[in-house]
């Protein structure tokens, strides 16, 4: 499968959907609150410690972060530099380390290099976060919750469908790449006209695939009856467990708390 | 008037009136004046060549023509009582199912449970009744304790019974199939027949099934209706039509291989035409009755009868001599070698063995059909064959090249390969520049382009579709698209992957054709096929393939012969080869694989003075 | 007749709007997959990921296209686990989906090659500026070369798989 489930018995898995929803929510917010890194670092080892209790598979961290490398210098390198001195409330962080350009121009602030890594945290926390989110949350669920929030089914059973045909779309990418590597297409051609030319044939039998594998989707959906009512009958009813409303109770503290921290003590600011 | 219609086709399951149809962007319309009535609880059988209006005219039956598709519809066409043109397709679901040709796009729940209670639960049916009845179809279809499995990772033909499923679990009262075994092995096609079977048995339902192929479904249907360029020119029992062998070849439909014995018969004034056989047991009994009367081998030796028939007109001994001859021409010619696999092993990353220990020599210009089994792993195999699969371990040297060593765009010059589905490699908007695109990639130049291009588009006669869109054709044509794509690079070997599948009797014909024609030009052949009498007839040695291993190999008599094995692979033997194990007695153990061979043993009676 | 009138009013989603539905769920779905296609460039690895939306509004429909280019981003970002914040996706799925619909309505009204020039420049340019409130300068600037060559190979390819199939009869 593409969007994996990691199926396994913890806590995470069992809670409701709507609760997982409403966790992932409060971090988001939490994770806005705060400009410090040494505070990012807090909630990001938190979600790290969430990750490690569902056993999430090493590799896929390790795959979602490579890619992501020249953007995290490039941001870190180019916050340090462009934040300016006035940006920031505490003295300590105004300080400029040294100028990039002679003249006293372009000054790298502490406060600016402290941002950039705050950057950084969080989109590692949000990255964790996300995948502990979809990994414990099964696709069933995931419909269910667009249901309970009102989402037109239209919409639901589009996303549902959608995600469904990814596999099967893989493999006829696969197909269709092997068809076109035994007639002699060479994938390494140069500049972006040489780019363009040489996957054009994947991407034209891609489509027109997909065309009628819609053609006949529509057929298949209609001859089951999709469209006569508006709703249909749910398989699963989700429900809270008193479990639930232990966890939701600790998120809405957790984010009243994060308020009283950032708001009242004025700490995580830079 | 219409109130009369009405209730004269509430006895009917189907009823078309004067029924004619044209696509929205065609000149020609696909169906043409079409009448029929379908009573309750038939069996039909819908035949035709490619492109004659079958599916056209299934999909006119559930209302999908014309509510989905536009273009013109005349007629009137009432399913089950109701109006067809008056009706919501979705309404209509509950009394006519329509599974489509292709499986894949039909399965549209992530488990084989949610797959099969969608159209329950668009009709809102209670939780609990769609359960149970969620479990029965699974029953009926033969997929009981599948319900927690992946569709996305079923096999093909159960895949194709799932499909089945989504419909009959809607419980209606007709079934109209439109090819549905077209990808399977013989066995995966008689378990779908055989649930056919059973499905009418129990619940009086009346189907209606598309099909090219027919060994099996000539006692099974009732009736068989023949379709040709959309309109209907026949409708009869199947077993009449069968024995009309000038009609079958008129509409391109392919006859029983038993049959074509009897009509040999029929035109020597030996039987009538209702005798002509159509299954094993009368056809065995047929000859073992016309054998003593007209045959010429009455009384003589076994094996004298054999190799009278591979070297035919020449008497015992010279035909032995002849084989061992024979038999150092090889021994020669076996300098040459195009394929050489040593050890060979091959591993999914999915930690599943889909090859394991192959070791074959393949000479240059032979002629090697692989088969098997659905997953018996001969794509697999194929596939090193150019290198888009590299051996775990173990080596496969192609014409001198090591395919570790080079990339698969530099062996497409020496080994082409031909897709199953043409649609996979048909990107540009003329025939003529999709031929073209191969030889761009191997650094051909102006002039040799034009030429070879040229010579292949007369080669494979799709000359006068050189400035058509390829996807204005049918799939047939896309078919020879696809290889007369590979054949302008002018390979030593040519891999075929199925190339036959959903074409007519006359597509293979032709197909088949061009492919001999090139194996006699000197291109070594690989083909991979379900079709066991185009093996049999085509190749010059067969190799079968089991759960990744080579099981058998040789010349396709040799095969064939090993019936209990066969069939322990699920792999039926041609018709004639498991006729000729019926009169072993007679013939020997070296099966006949072609109707001549059958013929054969009557020819010369007048010589022999049987008479 | 009079029973037909009923089914009719039953009916919630005519046959036209299955099929719109379908399509829309196969091009996402196929955005999804596109992203799995890496095209090396100077800047990076491009993913086909909105080559399916620019094609479904130039042949479906500026909509249908909208429609298909931001659950088809918001999508693929929920595969990689949404790399730049769930906030920031639903924001270019957005501005993506505006895209969409100026590109349709520039090849209507000009032609192909003018669409494809205006869908490079809001796809690579204005989209990379729109970052500033969310990244800084700095993000801008990483990102906009990465930005205009993926807008380029996307906007250029839809462009002309949908010239090369238009003259067929599936669309
Ligand atoms: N969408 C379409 N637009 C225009 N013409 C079409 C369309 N689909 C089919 N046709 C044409 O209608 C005719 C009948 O096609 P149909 O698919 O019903 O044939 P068939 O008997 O099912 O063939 P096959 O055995 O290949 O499945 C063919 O000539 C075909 O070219
Ligand atoms: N891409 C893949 N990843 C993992 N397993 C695969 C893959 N392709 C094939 N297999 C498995 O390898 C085995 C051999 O498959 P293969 O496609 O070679 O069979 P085949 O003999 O060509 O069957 P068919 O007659 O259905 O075409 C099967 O068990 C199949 O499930
Ligand atoms: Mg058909
Ligand atoms: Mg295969």
């Amino acid at each position: 499968m593409f969007i994996e489930y990691l199926p396994g018995e913890t806590l995470l898995h069992r809670l409701d959907v709507r609760t997982k929803m409403l966790g992932f929510f409060g971090f988001i917010i939490i994770s806005f609150l705060f400009q410090d890194p040494k505070y990012q670092l807090l909630i990001v080892s938190l979600t790290g410690l969430l990750a490690f209790w569902i056993k999430i598979p090493l590799q896929k961290i390790r795959g979602m972060l490579i890619p992501l490398i020249p953007i995290i210098i490039s941001i870190i390198l180019i916050t340090g530099f462009t934040f300016a001195p006035e940006r920031f409330d505490h003295v300590s962080s105004q300080t400029i380390l040294f100028y990039a350009l002679p003249g006293e121009k372009l000054g790298a602030t502490v406060g600016g290099f402290m941002m950039g890594s705050t950057f950084i945290f969080r989109l590692f926390g949000m990255m964790i976060a996300s995948s502990v989110l979809i990994l414990t949350t099964s696709m069933d669920d995931f419909t269910q919750f667009f249901q309970k929030m009102k989402m037109p089914v239209e919409v639901s059973m589009m996303l549902t469908t959608a995600i469904r045909f990814i596999p099967t779309l893989d493999k006829k990418r696969r197909q269709i790449l092997e068809a076109q590597r035994a007639r002699g297409t060479k994938f390494n051609e140069k500049g972006i006209i040489g780019s363009i030319r040489s996957y054009i044939p994947i991407m034209v039998p891609l489509f027109i695939n997909s065309i009628m594998m819609a053609n006949s989707l529509s057929m298949a959906m209609l001859n089951r009856g999709y469209g006569l009512t508006r709703t249909w009958t749910s398989m699963r009813e989700i429900a809270f467990a008193p479990r639930d409303y232990w966890v939701m109770s600790f998120i809405v503290l957790l984010i009243t708390l994060s308020f009283f921290v950032r708001f009242r003590l004025h700490l995580g600011v830079l | 008037m219409e109130t009369l219609e009405n209730e004269k086709s509430q006895a009917r399951a189907i009823c078309l009136k004067n029924l004619s149809y044209r696509y929205p962007n065609a000149v020609e319309p696909s169906l043409k004046n079409i009448n029929l009535d379908v009573e309750k609880g038939k069996f039909f059988l819908i035949m035709g060549s490619t492109g004659a209006g079958k599916t056209t005219l299934s999909l006119c039956l559930n209302g999908l023509i014309p509510q989905l598709l536009e273009g013109k519809l005349t007629g009137w066409v009432s399913v089950a009582g109701k109006d067809v043109g008056k009706t919501a397709v979705q309404s209509l679901s509950k009394v006519l199912g329509l599974v489509l040709q292709d499986p894949e796009t039909q399965i549209i729940g992530r488990t084989v449970e949610e797959d099969t209670s969608f159209g329950p639960r668009n009709f809102l049916v209670p939780l609990e009744e769609i359960k149970q009845r969620v479990n029965q179809t699974l029953e009926k279809v033969r997929l009981q304790g599948y319900n927690d499995r992946l569709s996305e990772e079923l096999s093909g033909g159960e895949k194709q019974r799932l499909a089945i499923a989504g419909v009959l679990v809607m419980e209606p009262e007709i079934l109209v199939l439109d090819e549905p075994t077209s990808e399977l092995d013989p066995v995966g096609r008689s378990e779908i027949y055989a649930t056919l079977a059973d499905l009418r048995r129990k619940k009086d339902l009346t189907i209606i099934l598309v099909e090219h192929s027919s060994e099996e479904l000539i006692y099974r249907a009732d009736e068989v209706v023949v379709l040709n360029q959309g309109e209907l020119v026949w409708r009869g029992v199947p077993s009449e039509l069968f024995r009309n062998l000038p009609l079958l070849r008129q509409w391109g439909i392919k006859p029983l291989p038993v049959s074509q014995i009897g009509w040999d018969f029929y035109e020597k004034g030996w039987i009538t035409l209702a005798e002509i056989p159509l299954d094993i047991p009368s056809a065995e009994g047929l000859i073992r009755e016309l054998l003593p009367k007209y045959g010429r081998w009455q009384g003589h030796l076994q094996g004298q009868a054999q190799r009278q028939v591979q070297v035919p007109g020449q008497g015992f001994g010279a035909g032995q001599r002849k084989d061992g001859l024979f038999q150092q021409e090889l021994d020669l010619s076996k300098k040459e070698i195009a394929v050489q696999i040593k050890d060979l092993n091959y591993q999914y990353n999915s930690d599943q063995t889909a090859l394991r220990g192959i070791n074959l020599m393949i000479e240059a210009g032979d002629f090697v059909a692989l088969i098997g089994q659905n997953g018996a792993g001969k794509t697999t195999l194929a596939k090193h064959f150019n290198g888009l699969l590299k051996p775990t371990s173990g080596e496969v040297i192609i014409e001198g090249m090591n395919t570790l060593k080079y990339d698969t765009s530099d062996l497409s010059k020496t080994v082409g390969y031909v897709f199953q589905n043409p649609d996979h490699q048909i990107f540009s908007a003329t025939v003529e520049k999709e031929l073209e695109f191969g030889l761009k990639n191997a650094g051909f130049k102006g002039e040799e382009i034009k030429e070879r291009v040229e010579q292949v588009l007369q080669y494979t006669g799709l000359e006068r579709y050189r400035n058509v869109h390829p996807f204005s054709l049918g799939k047939g044509e896309r078919q020879m698209i696809a290889v007369a794509s590979i054949l302008v690079l002018k390979p030593k070997v040519l891999i075929i992957d199925e190339p036959t599948t959903g074409s007519d009797w006359t597509g293979v014909q032709t197909m088949m054709a061009l492919i001999r024609k090139l194996h006699t030009a000197g291109t070594t052949i690989i083909m991979i096929s379900h079709d066991m009498d185009l093996v049999a007839q085509y190749a010059k040695r067969v190799i079968v393939l089991k759960e990744g291993g080579v099981l058998l190999d040789g010349t396709p008599k040799s095969v064939f012969s090993n019936e209990q094995i066969l069939i322990d692979s699920a792999i039926v033997p041609p018709q004639l080869c498991r006729l000729s194990f019926q009169l072993e007695d007679i013939l020997g153990r070296e099966p006949f694989i072609e109707s001549s061979e059958f013929t054969a043993m009557f020819e010369s009676r007048e010589q022999s003075g049987c008479l | 007749m009079k029973n037909l009138g009923i089914e009719q009013q039953e009916l919630q989603l005519s046959a036209w709007n299955v099929k719109r539905l379908s399509i829309m769920a196969i091009f996402i779905a196929l955005s999804a997959v596109g992203a799995l296609i890496k095209i090396p460039s100077p800047v990076g690895t491009i993913g086909m990921d909105s080559a399916p939306g620019f094609f479904s509004a130039l042949a479906f429909g500026g909509l249908t296209g909208a429609i298909v280019i931001a659950f088809g981003h918001l999508l693929t970002a929920a595969v990689v686990g949404f790399p730049l914040t769930i906030p920031v996706h639903l924001y270019v799925a957005l501005q993506m989906a505006l895209w969409a619909v100026a590109y349709r309505w520039v090849n209507e009204k000009l032609g192909l090659i003018p669409a494809v020039i205006v869908g490079i420049v809001l796809n690579g340019v204005v989209s990379a500026f729109a970052m500033l409130p969310m990244m800084g300068m700095g993000g801008v600037l990483a990102l906009l070369p990465f930005l205009v060559v993926g807008a380029t190979l996307n906007v250029i390819i839809s462009a002309v798989a949908y010239k090369a199939i238009k003259g067929s009869r599936l669309i």
